[in-house]
């Protein structure tokens, strides 16, 4: 199916969240309908059936349905996965629970390394070896192969086989892989350089084995839903998000588990990717803030930015995902004392007993408390189900703590959300001005139920002058995966000094990743007139470790060396502030994004309306002076509106502060435009 | 780079006289930690040497006019206290902290007067603002060659000038210019002038990146505000610290142990420790302990301070950051002419096991008063392996490998298998396969060493079996390794690990092997490492018998013979 047959038919998007089930559909008449319903944990297929119910659409007429689940992370942080067993090159059976032997508390004596996937008992070594020539040393053992087989019988859901230099040559790999698969029908086996071809062991067995961990339960999952799917007369492919902020069809995804790890996180990311394309703003600070986490990802000269590794939990992971840096502060982030010194998190309140003023009976004081107190959360804003927020309970749990600093609760609360407004631009300023990026010439986009809340005293901290809140923020991730295109990201590892770069096997390597990548754009029914291939090259200087992923125009063709060595000089002295001209550039790994594009989902025009008024104003501190402020419903907030601050912005899923000193106005496309006027 | 602390003065908040308000202080305080995050991470992304971006064998801080610490990046533990040492001794050299100018860039890489060995250099540089002094940015990091009597690092030193050129304070840049005949000489008596040149250059710009992190934190704030604010932090920290200790009983607590020797061929060397608690404070006296020895192992005074101290930050708050305010309540004394108060010419590259051994002794010491803050025995030595050789194009590779430990069981749990130990916190080993790849080696077998964790009701941790074979002829193997006879202890109750062990098998012939210097190795000889175990936690008799039937059928015991006994 090309870009253009698909105008014609409803394009759906589902996004489960941990507590919330979202649906965007983009209807062939311009039109947007959403949902929002509970999240069943293990059923997740009942919330998309619903949500697809709510907003009565048709199944038979949707022309593309695209699906981000958290089942892959879920069975990885509930060690719900599959039941494994792993093969291993004679004299390596550790390698995977010792790691890399390091560990991030520096002073902690007590440290143990988070669990692993699978126990020593069920790693099991055969005689083979591959040198890092990728010649063969010993000899694949068939015969033990065939013995472990029956020893493995009935035993495991998957088994992964792991090979030392099987990035470099998969030969063993493939042999071990094959006689298993013919032995143990209805198991999953996998090999380590199906899942990356990137070389370090440890890396790339643990990203095997999350695979192979998470397959069986991504398998089951798709299955049952695209059943209920079908049944309810789905007749185009089901889409899949993955980490690198790409879709794939679920057959794909079912050789693919690993990159559904962030299907649901990196949904959001991808939507500001969409709205800075629609409102020309390239370059992007977004930020989530909910309860318990800050999570930021960037979005630069109009791309969102990846990382080619990440980690969840201890756990390394070598697929490319949108990279998103997570902080300990939320709304729920606890307000406490130590040593006669005021803190703030990283303990967080939690959803129950939550925050005090959630009136569960909480007597720490949290974020929610200080901004409930100041008047910035009005007091008809709905949380986690409470009736009215209690500004007593509130008031009273940040009197206690204030008592220990001399400090009334107003002044605490205020002081309280400076300290944590810091702490979040201190983590952006790591992120961004640590990499040679500048904040000021980002706009800052936020969602998530507390992002609005404080964006505005965030841009005023990093110098940034303008904030957008997006239109519907509650279904933002949904309504990302919409506007994202299929993606497979492929890397080999080729190594090797540009002053004697073996550019025959740089353009094989090249050559095999874009015969891997048409082939599985094609399986995801992308016509080869919409398919895009954008190589990259890992580079670093010769000796060093950490590389940057450049673009490169062609795919190293002949002389492109040198132009390629430029680029590379300078990034690096942009990222690190300097750099090594005379220096010889080392190629570590070739990648190539093998993109199939898709059609956008239009944003519909926002009709204008009445001058917006508010639906009550109260007094909200700011400068620790009460001010009347107005609270306003946003969807009664037309296009053009402007709002000046003092004003309170309040909806179903978040509350926007508009402060003293910035003014919003509503863009065509619902979009709440904030900037300075102060 | 860009400056970014901008933004507004944060409103003003009821203050004690004299006082910058909590919120204004914890502001401030998470900008400090947060500035040598960054700093951090431009150092060891940029630079060129494995032991610094790879195994993180580097420190950065921010610091006040007066050189105090305002934030650390957590680094090699074992530089605790090191990076002031840097810029006092170089305030006082050039004649005070007038004497600074914007732009200057000083090195000072003397282990008599920083502390540890010479390949850890410190590259500092002053702050200033509006031409006034506000702080120093400071690094330390481990330099692969600065062209000590033979590649890698040698064992076998008599006296510290074979150890290396030697810095005292030097200026690196002056008014921001480069002083070249300084940059030449690091560089020209480097067997690795490139990977020296670029760890220089990265350590610089880490430095510049929290000069104008600090600069801009002080526009913001006043530097009034920052300063008073420094104070209350310093405070903060004291005030836990002295908590922290005022919990331990009064008393002295002693633990003495040896190592197996000062080097190849030289005697044990003897450590003794003697924790006394007073009140709020703590006293470590290493008083007791061997002389110098004649071979590398000595640490001069500034470098037993900073084991010291990571011995009471282990036990004493470890949780809380490091600041100029910790360590206050702590006094380290070590008399002059033991191993640990040398004085010069005593060579020091092996500076670290005599404190790796104080450090696990002072955790030892402690066991019957603090029984839950504490671990059994772990073999805290980073056990090197070097080889030095040649590429087919001719250039010389050094590799170094520091080889994991078993960790000590406590109260809480087992002890840890095979990480790192504790002094060099966040180190890594290098890939099986980028070693291979990089240089002719075969590394034929790495994993757990079985049954080397000391028995208990919580059972130490296991060792490391590493095994290497040279693929080509003429390659030179270092190799340190420690602890065979004293392994680590068991607690309450617990057994000891395993002791480590080490193998050499040239043109078919083993023998035994634990130090050695440069040894010439002909093609396809076999090194086989075995680190200890860790020490064991109360009776093993006491252990749950379904974690006794796990570890046997996990494989890292054949047998629990201890429970028959």
């Amino acid at each position: 199916m090309s870009r253009d047959e698909r105008r014609s038919g409803i394009r759906a998007a589902v996004d489960i969240g941990g507590t919330f089930t979202d649906a965007v559909a983009a209807l062939p008449d311009g039109r947007t309908v959403s949902a929002k319903t509970l999240t069943i944990a293990g059923r997740q297929d009942i919330g998309v059936m619903e949500t697809v119910g709510l907003m009565g659409v048709s199944l038979p007429e949707v022309a593309d349905f695209i699906h981000g689940t958290t089942t892959a992370l879920n069975a990885l942080l509930e060690r719900s996965g599959a039941s494994m067993a792993l093969v291993v090159t004679r004299g390596f059976r550790d390698v995977y629970e010792i790691g890399r032997a390091s560990r991030p508390e520096m002073y902690n004596i007590h440290y143990r390394r988070p669990a692993r996937l699978l126990r020593r008992r069920d790693i099991f070594e055969v005689d083979e070896r591959t040198m890092a020539d990728g010649t063969v040393r010993t000899p694949l053992d068939a015969g033990a192969v065939g013995g472990l087989a029956e020893a493995l019988r009935g035993r495991y859901d998957a088994v992964a086989v792991c090979f030392l230099h099987s990035f470099r040559w998969p030969g063993h790999e493939q042999q071990a892989a094959e006689a298993l698969r013919g032995a143990l029908p209805g198991v999953s086996v996998v090999a380590s350089h199906e899942v990356t071809a990137e070389w370090r062991e440890y890396e790339r067995w643990s990203t095997t084995l999350i695979s192979a961990y998470v397959t069986p339960k991504i398998e089951n999952y798709l299955g049952v839903l695209e059943s209920r799917l079908r049944e309810g007369g789905l007749s185009s492919p089901l889409h899949v998000m993955q980490s690198n902020g790409g879709v794939m069809t679920a057959q794909t995804g079912l050789r693919r588990a690993a990159q559904t790890l962030f299907s649901g996180p990196v949904g959001g990311a991808v939507a500001c990717e969409a709205i800075g394309r629609q409102i020309e703003a390239g370059r992007l600070i977004c930020i989530d803030m909910g309860g318990t986490s800050f999570d930021v990802s960037l979005v630069i000269d109009g791309q969102a930015d990846i990382d080619s590794e990440i980690e969840i939990e201890g756990h390394p992971i070598l697929t490319p995902s949108v990279a998103i840096h997570s902080l300990g502060a939320g709304g729920g982030s606890i307000i406490w004392v130590e040593a006669g010194g005021l803190r703030v998190g990283p303990e967080s309140a939690g959803a129950v007993p939550g925050p005090a003023c959630y009136g569960h009976g909480a007597v720490s004081a949290a974020i929610t408390d200080a901004n409930a107190l100041l008047g910035r959360i009005p007091k008809r804003a709905r949380f986690a189900g409470a009736l009215e927020l209690d500004i007593e309970a509130a008031e009273a749990a940040l009197e206690k703590v204030g008592a220990d600093l001399g400090l009334d609760a107003y002044t605490l609360a205020d002081g309280a959300v400076d300290v944590v407004n810091a702490m979040m631009a201190d983590g952006i300023r790591e992120i961004t001005v640590g990499r040679g990026i500048d904040p000021r010439g980002f706009d800052l986009l936020a969602f998530g139920g507390a992002g609005p809340l404080h964006a505005a005293a965030l841009a005023e901290e990093l110098g940034m002058s303008r904030v957008i809140v997006p239109h519907s923020p509650g279904v933002l991730s949904a309504w990302g995966m919409l506007q994202a295109d299929v993606r497979h990201d492929l890397a080999r590892s080729v190594y090797g000094r540009f002053d004697g770069l073996d550019r025959v096997a740089v353009r094989a390597a090249f050559g095999d990743l874009r015969a891997e990548g048409r082939r599985l754009l094609s399986d995801d029914g992308v016509a080869a007139a919409d398919m895009e291939f954008r190589p990259y090259l890992d580079l670093r200087y010769f000796g060093q470790e950490y590389t940057l992923t450049l673009p490169i125009d062609g795919f190293l063709a002949a002389g492109e060396e040198d132009r390629a060595a430029e680029a590379f000089h300078a990034a690096y002295r942009t990222r690190y502030g300097h750099s090594n001209p005379g220096e010889v550039v080392e190629l570590v790994s070739v990648r190539i994004a093998a993109v199939g594009l898709r059609r956008p989902a239009e944003l519909p025009v926002v009709e204008e309306a009445p001058a917006p008024a508010p639906v009550e104003t109260a007094p909200a501190r700011f400068g620790n002076r009460p001010v009347p402020t107005g609270v306003y419903e946003r969807g009664a907030l037309g296009r053009g509106a402007v709002l000046a601050g003092p004003a309170v912005v309040l909806e179903a899923s978040c509350t926007t502060l508009i402060p003293p000193g910035w003014r919003a106005e509503v863009s065509a496309h619902g979009h709440l435009m904030m900037e300075r006027t102060g | 780079m860009t400056d970014l602390l901008g933004g507004p003065p944060l409103r003003s908040v009821p203050r004690n006289a004299g006082q910058v308000d909590p919120v204004t202080v914890e502001v401030i305080r998470n900008a400090f930690l947060s500035i040598a995050r960054q700093m951090n991470k431009n150092l060891f992304r940029s630079a060129y040497t494995p032991i610094i971006y790879e195994m993180k064998d580097c420190s950065v801080g921010i610091f006040d006019r007066e050189g105090r610490l305002l934030g650390q990046s957590p680094g090699l533990p074992m530089f605790l206290g090191n990076l002031e040492l840097g810029i006092a001794v170089t305030t006082e050299a050039i004649g005070g902290p007038d004497a600074y100018r914007p732009g200057d860039v000083y090195m000072v890489n003397d282990p008599y007067l920083v502390g540890s060995h010479t390949y850890d250099v410190n590259v500092f540089s002053p702050i200033f603002l509006d031409g006034r002094l506000i702080g120093f940015g400071a690094t330390k990091a481990h330099w692969l060659d600065i062209g000590a009597k033979e590649a890698g690092r040698p064992v076998d030193t008599t006296e510290i000038y074979q150890e290396g050129y030697r810095f005292g304070p030097t200026a690196v840049y002056r008014a921001g210019e480069p002083v070249r005949e300084v940059i030449d000489y690091i560089t020209r008596n480097s067997r690795l002038p490139r990977s020296v040149w670029g760890d220089l250059h990265a350590q610089i710009a880490a430095c510049r990146t929290g000069e104008h992190q600090l600069a801009a934190l002080h526009e913001r704030f006043g530097a009034d505000d920052v300063e008073r604010a420094a104070e209350q932090i310093f405070a903060q920290c004291e005030h836990l610290d002295r908590e922290a200790v005022r919990a331990v009983p009064d008393g002295v607590y002693r633990a003495a142990a040896h190592m197996d020797s000062g080097g190849p061929g030289l005697p044990p060397v003897e450590v003794c420790t003697a924790v006394s608690i007073e009140g709020d404070r703590m006293t470590i006296d290493l008083t007791g302990s061997s002389g110098p020895t004649r071979g590398p192992v000595n640490s001069p005074m500034p470098g037993t301070l900073a084991g010291a101290r990571l011995a009471f930050k282990c036990l004493i708050n470890p949780n809380v950051p490091v600041t100029g305010g910790t360590f206050r309540n702590l006094e380290v004394t070590a008399p002059e002419n033991t191993v640990f108060n040398v004085s010069e010419p005593h060579g020091t590259i092996y500076y670290y096991p005599p404190l790796g051994l104080m450090i696990d002794l002072v955790i030892r010491a402690l066991a019957d008063v603090l029984p839950d803050e504490v671990v059994a025995g772990q073999t805290a030595d980073p056990m090197n392996v070097t080889f030095v050789g040649r590429r087919e194009d001719g250039s010389q590779f050094v590799t170094a490998d520091a080889t994991a430990v078993g960790w000590g069981a406590s109260s809480r749990a087992d002890g840890a298998n095979g990480m790192i130990n504790y002094g060099a916190g966040d180190l890594k080993n290098i890939p099986v396969e980028v070693v291979e790849t990089k240089y002719p080696l075969m590394v034929r077998r790495y994993g757990l060493r079985e049954g080397s964790g000391g028995m208990g009701k919580h059972r130490g941790g296991l060792g490391i079996v590493r095994e290497y074979e040279t693929l080509a002829d003429g390659m030179d193997l270092t190799l340190w390794l420690e602890r065979s006879q004293v392994p680590a202890w068991g607690l309450h109750g617990g057994r000891p690990g395993a002791p480590t062990c080490g193998a050499l098998t040239v043109d078919g012939a083993t023998e035994a092997v634990l130090k050695t210097p440069p040894r010439r190795l002909p093609a396809h000889s076999v090194l086989v490492v075995e680190t200890g175990g860790g020490g064991g936690y109360g009776d093993p008799r006491e252990r749950d018998p379904e974690e006794v039937a796990d570890d046997l059928a996990d494989g890292y015991y054949t047998a629990w013979q201890d429970v028959e006994q």
